[in-house]
């Protein structure tokens, strides 16, 4: 009775580098498909609803995007001229000096934070922008000055010049080095003219009202260097930057700074990004700008990818899903410019064609993450081109593309041996003689979803179970064909599996439940929904594994009509049991769901009940999670 | 428990753990490449703090000795400010100059958590304020010419609910 193909298709469009799980779940209430859904709540506590947990493991994906101002440490920096000029001899204090003093550095310093070694640009717009902020830097630092020489007293030393003491550096990376060498003692301690001793400071007591908030000095913030104002700005979301940026023309110029703009996500804002917008961005963000996520923002045309692409050379992650106008011009710029991108997502942009594929293959030759899911126009050619451009491809995802068959798999079987998640959902003309071929290639999987690839058999299993015992994450939700005999197989090898979907795999029974209870001791997540043959045996075989009393979390046993209360009595002893489906089980009783809560109390059941007049909506649909639509 | 003493820049000097001291990756390099460690009489010289603030920094770094140091991978999460401990919370109830020179402090020091909770703190009196607003909260003049007001309005409207 689920519409589970569409369902599952829309609750992915998340997916892009930046946005972050529950922004993928609410997503899936705004595609639309699960707006009839009912979640009537077990008995009397109506308390839950069903918001699934999402476990955002971002594994994979945090490698790709991580923009730790870190690693490339430059100590040799060492710029000991401003402030600390007279204590350079000292060798105690030469540490001080390994801040990098020039405030420029420290913007390009995090941009040159990502893996890719050869960042090293800084846009020439940053320049400008550092010249003039580091103009405004020294007139905070005149008034600072000012300010310790009015109220020298009641002043504390402040660090002459802001910014001399930063190392951005030096602040990430925790030295390692533990080598203890032996005693040099140094004589000279301070330099004169930093003891400036005051002697309100003994009084510790006062610590609390120093520099009393009835100064009206203004602007005390001034005195924070930029680089620390920067961090500040690097907590804030874009609305607050966006006001920020309207406070003075100093932070003007910091809020607008590239730095602050590495990686955005305008999700939100979607219905208000026009054209100037994108391009106001693309201007200000330059080379800064890594990460950018134009979900759902649908005015979004070729002419503002273009100005992207032209002004944003290094972006990494481009996030076009649902910009529906976007036609392979865009793709066609992009390749021409981004060199360096690593994942794009063109989710229901349906005007892609092969061509852009074959574009993304010319230019983009580090591409490791594509979505294309629901661009019903790609085919293989398109495939082919791509795989064979982009050989480090590890994300691949095509859902609903009708057109992508068995040459297509076999060309990322043949040139992408790095393939770590592939999502085939409803392309339901590709056959076993791919998979396998897939399989054998492909080591690395560990994520696969065949949803609705009804042709496929028992032999796509067995080769999965054959090659690639890496495999955490098997969605098969409608794969009529799979039986208890691949399902063993599986569970013999795959040991890893976290999540698996198997509903409407209507031919497994118990023994496939005994198979995973005893082979897959990671099981989180397991669907059965429409496995009709599941009796309450296969809930005990399942309940007695060794995933079964501290790791699974999730079981869907939706219309599963022969499980009785004793499931629920068995599922007792699973302690970190979250959530539990069980629609349309009629030999379920309230009875025993009440007393499954009063064993797990934090459970969330999710049952119904047909009332005794019909109700308005009709039950049954409920947002289904797909562990892979997440991801991809 | 070996220790070494701190001497701020009016010449109090703090007589610190060694590994509270060590929060600092300032003083910790300090240490380890002049190798002053062993010395119980070294005195290592902050000239950019003074005893007030040193005081709180230290008072900071004891109830925190022993959190986890930040791991690499934090950099790329998503940056949460609404996840401040009350004790911190409670140990910033400061007057903003107060504020700023732990920051400073914090950033001279290298003391990473530190400088994050600081920075955090600030970022939470920024968030959800007008231009205005931000402007009154640290008394940051307006220095637009009416014109240039306006363009910045419109440039960042977008972001603004209609």
């Amino acid at each position: 009775m689920f519409a589970s193909a569409a369902e599952t298709g829309v609750v992915d469009v998340g997916s892009g580098g930046t946005s972050n799980a529950g922004s993928g779940g609410s997503s899936s209430s705004g595609g639309g498909n699960a707006s009839g859904s009912i979640e009537l709540l077990c008995p009397p506590s109506g308390s839950s609803s069903i918001s699934a947990s999402f476990s955002s493991n971002s594994g994979t994906s945090s490698q790709t995007h991580s923009t730790a101002i870190s690693s490339a440490t430059d100590h040799s920096n060492n710029n000991n001229n401003s402030n600390n000029g007279h204590n350079n001899h000292n060798p105690s204090l030469q540490l001080n000096g390994n801040a990098s003093s020039n405030t420029r550095q420290h913007s390009s310093a995090s941009s040159n934070s990502s893996s890719n070694s050869s960042n090293n640009i800084s846009p020439p717009i940053s320049n400008s922008n550092n010249n003039h902020s580091s103009s405004n830097i020294i007139s905070g630092f005149c008034s600072t000055i000012w300010r310790s020489a009015t109220f020298g007293s009641a002043t504390p030393v402040i660090n002459p010049l802001p910014g001399v003491h930063i190392n951005p550096k030096s602040m990430e990376s925790s030295s390692d080095s533990c080598s203890l060498s032996s005693s040099i003692t140094p004589e000279v301690c301070l330099a004169d003219q930093q003891r400036i001793t005051s002697t309100q400071d003994q009084q510790e007591d006062q610590s609390q009202t120093f520099l009393g908030a009835t100064e009206l000095d203004d602007e005390l913030i001034k005195q924070l260097p930029k680089e620390v104002l920067l961090r500040v700005f690097s907590y804030l979301d874009v609305v607050s930057l966006c006001r920020c940026a309207q406070v003075c023309k100093y932070w003007n110029v910091l809020a607008l700074d590239g730095s602050s703009w590495q990686k955005i996500n305008l999700f939100d804002f979607q219905r208000d990004i026009e054209g100037p917008v994108i391009e106001n961005i693309s201007q200000r963000c330059r080379g800064f700008l890594k990460s950018l996520s134009l979900r759902g923002c649908q005015s979004v045309g070729d002419q503002s990818v273009r100005t992207l692409a032209n002004h944003c050379h290094n972006i990494e992650h481009l996030d076009l899903s649902e910009c529906k106008k976007i036609t392979d011009i865009s793709t066609q710029s992009i390749s021409r410019y981004c060199s360096k991108l690593t994942a794009i997502n063109l989710d229901s942009c349906s005007n892609i064609t092969d061509n852009s594929l074959k574009y993304l293959s010319d230019g983009c030759p580090n591409l490791m993450e594509i979505n294309v899911s629901w661009c019903h126009l790609i085919s293989e050619n398109g495939v082919e081109a791509l795989a064979r451009g982009c050989v480090k491809l590890r994300k691949f995802s095509s859902k609903g593309c009708k057109q992508i068959n068995d040459n297509a798999i076999m060309c990322l079987a043949k040139y992408c041996p790095d393939l770590m998640v592939l999502n085939l959902h409803s392309c339901e003309t590709i056959s076993d003689s791919s998979i396998r071929q897939l399989a054998a290639n492909c080591h690395k999987l560990q994520k696969l979803c065949v949803s609705k690839c009804a042709d496929l058999t028992d032999l796509t299993l067995l080769s999965l179970s054959q090659h690639n015992h890496l495999l955490n994450t098997l969605e098969v939700s409608g794969c009529r064909n799979f039986t208890d005999i691949g399902f063993q197989a599986l569970g013999r090898n795959c040991k890893y599996l976290e999540r698996m979907d198997l509903e409407e795999c209507s031919q497994i029974t118990d023994l496939t439940l005994a198979h995973l209870a005893t082979g897959c001791p990671s099981l989180e997540k397991l669907t059965l929904s429409h496995c009709e043959l599941i009796t309450d045996d296969g809930i005990r075989h399942l309940t007695t594994g060794s995933c079964a009393a501290e790791i699974l979390s999730v079981l869907e046993l939706d219309n599963c009509p022969l499980i009785t209360d004793r499931t629920l009595e068995h599922l007792v002893s699973c302690h970190n049991l979250q959530r539990i489906e069980l629609f349309d089980c009629q030999l379920i009783t309230r009875t025993a769901i009440r007393k499954l809560k009063n064993h797990l109390p934090n459970i969330k059941v999710h049952a119904y009940f047909a009332p005794g007049t019909p109700p308005a909506v009709t039950s049954g649909h409920r947002p289904r999670y797909c562990r892979c639509c997440e991801i991809l | 428990m070996p220790s070494i003493k701190l001497q701020s820049s009016d010449e109090e000097i703090f007589d610190t753990d060694i590994q509270i001291a060590k929060c600092s990756g300032t003083i910790k390099t300090m240490l380890e490449d002049c190798g002053m460690e062993d010395d119980e009489n070294a005195i290592v010289p902050l000239p950019n703090v003074n005893s007030t603030i040193l005081r709180k920094v230290l008072t900071w770094a004891h109830y925190h000795k022993d959190d986890p140091q930040p791991t690499e991978d934090d950099e790329s999460k998503e940056k949460r400010t609404d996840d401040i401990i009350s004790w911190d919370a409670d140990f910033l109830k400061v007057d903003q100059g107060t504020l700023f020179e732990l920051i400073l402090a914090a950033n001279y020091l290298d003391i990473k958590g530190l400088l994050e909770l600081t920075c955090k703190t600030v970022a939470n009196m920024i968030k959800g304020k007008t231009p205005e607003e931000i402007r009154k909260t640290f008394n940051i003049k307006k220095d637009f010419t009416p014109a240039e007001e306006e363009q910045v309005r419109k440039e960042n409207e977008w972001c603004e609910e209609k």
